[in-house]
């Protein structure tokens, strides 16, 4: 897992955690979930938790590792820089909300549901964001979401019963 | 894997409004079941009170009640602009809400305690 590449692809979107901030970790969070699912992966599995796509594997490496925000990038390749420059073109100011409402929206697209599923999903998930900044973060995510090849969104779907299988597993013993 | 996938989180608190809360404190059982899935990084009153599906006197009560136990502690945190108050779960509630899931694990698979 690199948190280095995930700190690089920070860096060229402007993005610059301050990890004691609550928004910081959850843009954190969020951003490397989309870039994730448009084939930036470094390896984290992340699972639906109740803000969202969800990693506790990069929380913690997050918390272990924060010096890497402040140091020089690594480089990245050119699908990295491509995949980062169409989630900053896509998300702007990179508001955690609106990422937030995305990344949720992307998994249940990624999980198979079709967009009405997933929009109302989201919609009954994150009742307390207003309905124009759901609706305007849904648009978002499908204009970054429009490049995510078939076979990226099969991999994550296999990823996924994975995770599931081995959390099904984990209660049954 | 001590992490439920969180895929099932939904799941897991459904199955748990089915069972009767007047033998145990379900609402406290699901404060720290949600905030142990995010340690260090905490939720809002909001995420917990929208997960949970409860009132505000309900969740206030009980999460005042954790947080008197030690069990979660709270602060004020600026999110995108708003003053809004984290909880998270401390080092003893975690340690308290692995023991509680072994106990009712024990239960469910009949051995004895």
């Amino acid at each position: 897992m690199t948190i280095e590449k995930l700190a690089a692809c920070f860096k060229r979107i402007g993005f610059t955690p301050d990890i004691t901030k609550f928004d910081d970790r959850l843009a954190i969070q969020k951003i490397a979930y989309l870039m994730k699912l448009k084939g930036a992966d470094y390896g984290f599995k992340f699972g639906l938790y109740i803000r969202g796509p969800y990693s506790p594997v990069l929380a913690s490496a997050v918390y272990n590792n924060h010096q890497v925000f402040s140091q020089t990038p690594v480089s990245l390749d050119e699908n990295e820089c491509r995949v980062a420059d169409e989630l900053k073109e896509a998300f702007e100011n990179l508001d955690p909300s609106a990422l937030e409402i995305a990344a949720t929206y992307a998994y249940f697209i990624a999980q198979g549901m079709n967009h009405i599923e997933a929009y109302a999903k989201v919609r009954q998930m994150k009742n307390f964001y207003s309905p124009t900044l759901i609706t305007l973060s849904v648009n978002r995510a499908k204009k970054f979401m429009q490049y995510a090849t078939p076979e990226i969104i099969e991999k994550m779907r296999e990823e996924f019963k994975q995770w599931e299988s081995a959390a099904i597993n984990d209660e049954l013993n | 894997m001590t992490e439920i996938n969180g895929q099932d989180y939904n799941k897991a608190l459904e199955d748990a409004r089915s069972l009767n809360s007047d033998v145990f404190s379900l609402t406290r059982l699901e404060i720290l079941y949600c905030l142990d899935l995010v340690r260090q990084d905490g939720l809002f009153f909001r995420d917990l009170k929208n997960a949970l599906q409860a009132n505000d006197g309900l969740l206030y009560s009980n999460l005042e009640a954790l947080k008197k136990t030690g069990y979660i502690a709270s602060k004020i945190v600026e999110s995108e602009g708003q003053k809004m108050t984290l909880y998270n779960i401390t080092q003893d509630g975690s340690a308290e809400w692995t023991l509680v899931k072994d106990f009712l694990r024990k239960i469910a698979q009949g051995e004895k305690i």
